[in-house]
């Protein structure tokens, strides 16, 4: 949207295409409306779940849902943050003493598998950018294939690999166990970035003496830049919200598993939920807000030649 | 798997009248239950056990079982999982190896579990004959199968009851709270049609919960789904066609709403809490959801018995012993699930006491419901005379929901009942398509 903001026509009435056309007024409003209907579309439950932070569960249950409540209340971030959440009867009564931690591992696990991610992929995708060997495109479908195998189907071996060496329930089980479907992720961005570099500087500075590492790491990484951060980001985010690798490896180390425990067989505690799931939102919407340039920039590399 | 150690200690003093009141307790329970005494067992084992639990309230199990510790018992390791998706992460962690000395199970996953390896029966434990011979004879074909092997212990029971809107019935001139399946159509049909309420009754219909109601409203009408053997006996009952036909016509004719597939029980106390429904079929704890939320119509919420003359279903999630070998550490196990699941070494019902307070929830055990802590547990607003004949006489477990090809059943009983409520299949195709998953399930084809 930011994109399309910052492309966005002077004058309502002619805007100018990208052909170099005149857009007609009618056609304008028909975009824009696409585009407010979509942007509700996404941030309608967002709201929603903000609004529900806000209220007491007797205001959860008025009809219509009041989208903006008449008053708010902070009680439930500070029963949340306090550990009392709402009826002393019902759900996690203990959930202060472990969301913040949980927010903390979170971000711990998350921000060891970019740098990780970002390093080994980095090589891969440069290497199969630069030095096709026959049977290359196969070799990058097989990487592909293996984020669509069901965590289900392959986390019993984990499991038993981490109770061996005795890592179960530190982050260590889970950034090594999320590289099944981060790495994947991050090298099939970052192949498609490194297609779209020009080859020339790199061989102006071969003729210049710069060896493969040098050239690498003087010309390809600033030049990769807006790339990398790009996967980092994407990366950032698929460990954020990773639940069934968390829930099994661990006992909610992280924050997706321990926001499943307001669910459980007695209640389910929604405000609460939803206030702590408005917090633990916090980090990865402002690292999207800081690098969404860079994301939509590399992930639109190569549309147009 | 053993979880970080936090720092914590759990106070475990005892002041003087508590004492007392122990001590007194232990002497009785000496007297009266030998199997009680389970310092004794537990004493032989010097290390520390592990637990596995689902997310409800764990502060309050570490402080249970750090209760149990205190008394000179073996530190144990809580490790706490979310309850979605608890079942396929216990699965995983115990085919992976991991030794639980003690967990929380869902009951349909007992005989699977001990027929697996995952678990133990437990025959011959000191106590364990006392401990099902304590319970409501209605209840102990939950924790014993069809060959008297002893398989689980109880973590807590409920009972399902009608929660009722006693204004809106009065202001529609509906003289008591229905209790058939009939009448709840024609009662909710009357306030439809006086434009008390627009769709006067809420239950929790999802999926995964489905097979729960399936029970209930077969019960209602008298029907037990499953025989001994686990033979899929309704098909031949001609009152299960009509029990689909009410449920089928419950959500058609807009009398429950449509939303009600996928909400949550927490929307549906709130919607019985401000008056959006006059209707809630679900445990018996939810009424202290209801009243706790302090709506319009929350202190208008009353509750009573379902099914008439016949049954309502009677459910409960159970502990589970693990399938370690070493006899002191199963001795000290043993002696911990005794304390979570039945009473502590004074007899008292200790555990289940703090569920009580905590929730509501309740112990199939006749004596819990006579213990003057657990009457003081309870709010005023509960009418445990009622929940306790319910479990003795006006409730069912249903004994094949123990059996090891049970949760494949479970697994489809929702998509198959929510075809019905769509109108996408009609009563009769229901029955067989339920009894086609039942034969599926017990032939291992399910899947």
């Amino acid at each position: 949207m930011t994109a399309l903001a910052s492309t966005a026509p002077r004058r309502l009435s002619k805007a100018a295409t990208a052909s170099g056309r005149q857009r007609s007024l009618v056609a304008s409003c028909v975009i824009y409306l696409c585009v407010a209907v979509f942007a509700i579309w996404i941030l309608l439950p967002v709201w929603y779940l903000v609004v529900s932070s806000l209220i007491t569960p007797a205001q959860l249950g008025v009809k219509p849902f009041p989208m903006m409540p008449g008053s708010i209340t902070f009680d439930n971030y500070l029963s949340v943050l306090t550990g009392s959440t709402g009826s002393k009867g019902f759900g996690s009564t203990d959930i202060g003493a472990r969301l913040l931690p949980a927010i903390g591992q979170s971000f711990f696990v998350s921000s060891v598998l970019v740098v990780l991610n970002l390093t080994i992929a980095g090589l891969a995708a440069y290497g199969l950018s630069r030095y096709p060997f026959r049977g290359s495109r196969l070799f990058e479908l097989s990487i592909i294939i293996s984020r669509v195998v069901p965590a289900i189907a392959i986390i019993g071996p984990f499991f038993v690999a981490f109770r061996v060496t005795g890592i179960l329930n530190t982050p260590w089980a889970l950034i090594i166990s999320y590289n099944v479907f981060t790495l994947p992720l991050a090298i099939m961005i970052l192949k498609n970035y490194f297609d779209q570099l020009p080859r020339e500087i790199e061989e102006a500075a071969k003729i210049d003496g710069a060896s493969r590492l040098q050239t690498l790491w003087i010309i390809v990484v600033p030049l990769a830049r807006p790339g990398l951060v790009a996967a980092g980001v994407l990366i950032f985010l698929e460990a954020w919200s990773e639940f069934f690798y968390s829930l099994v490896l661990t006992n909610q180390l992280t924050v997706p598993p321990l926001l499943a425990g307001f669910q459980s067989v007695q209640q389910f505690n929604w405000n609460a939920l939803a206030a702590a799931t408005v917090m633990s939102m916090i980090p990865p919407v402002v690292l999207v807000i800081i690098f969404q340039r860079h994301v939509v920039g590399a992930l639109t590399a190569g549309a147009v030649k | 798997m053993k979880t970080r150690d936090t720092g914590k200690t759990v106070a475990g003093g005892l002041d003087r009248r508590a004492f007392l009141k122990a001590g007194g307790g232990a002497a009785l329970g000496a007297l009266l239950a030998p199997g009680l005494a389970g310092r004794a067992e537990a004493a032989g084992f010097t290390g520390s056990l592990d637990m596995l639990a689902w997310d409800f309230q764990p502060d309050t199990i570490k402080k249970l079982v750090g209760e149990w510790t205190a008394k000179g018992n073996p530190a144990v390791n809580v490790a706490v999982i979310p309850n979605l998706g608890y079942s396929p992460a216990l699965q995983t962690r115990l085919r992976g190896g991991d030794a639980i000395d003690l967990y929380y199970n869902f009951a349909y996953n007992s005989q699977k579990f001990i027929d697996q390896g995952w678990a133990s029966k437990l025959n011959g434990l000191p106590g364990v004959d006392e401990m099902v011979g304590d319970m409501f004879e209605s209840a102990r074909a939950a924790y014993v199968n069809a060959a008297g092997d002893i398989i689980s212990a109880p973590y807590f029971s409920a009972v399902h009851m009608m929660h009722y809107n006693q204004r809106m019935l009065k202001d529609a001139g509906i003289a008591a709270a229905p209790q058939t399946l009939k009448e709840v159509y024609d009662a909710s049909k009357t306030l439809k049609d006086k434009n008390v309420v627009a769709s006067p009754y809420v239950a929790y219909w999802v999926k995964e919960f489905c097979e729960e109601y399936l029970h209930t409203y077969l019960l209602n009408e008298g029907v037990t789904a499953f025989d001994a053997a686990g033979k899929p006996v309704f098909a031949d009952d001609p009152k299960t066609e009509g029990v689909f036909e009410w449920w089928q016509t419950m959500y058609q004719e807009g009398l429950a709403p449509k939303s009600v597939l996928n909400d949550d029980p927490g929307k549906l106390s709130n919607q019985m809490a401000q008056g959006e429904a006059a209707f809630f079929v679900l445990h018996h704890y939810f009424l202290s959801s209801i009243r706790s939320l302090g709506g319009p119509e929350s202190a208008n919420v009353m509750q009573g018995p379902i099914g008439g003359t016949n049954h309502t279903f009677q459910i409960g999630e159970v502990l589970q012993l693990g399938a370690g070998e070493d006899p002191a550490r199963r001795e000290a196990a043993w002696d911990l699930m005794k304390f979570y699941g039945w009473k502590d070494s004074a007899g008292k019902f200790s555990v289940f006491n703090q569920w009580a307070k905590a929730a509501g929830l309740a112990a199939p055990y006749p004596g819990f419901f006579t213990d003057p802590d657990v009457i003081a547990a309870f709010p005023d607003y509960y009418d445990l005379p009622l929940i306790s004949k319910t479990f003795e006489t006006g409730s069912k477990v249903v004994p094949a929901r123990t059996l090891p090809w049970y949760p494949d059943f479970q697994a489809k009983v929702g998509d198959v009942v929510h075809a019905l409520l769509l109108g996408q299949a009609t009563p009769k195709q229901t029955v067989e398509a339920l009894t086609g998953a039942a034969n599926s399930a017990q032939k291992g084809r399910s899947l």
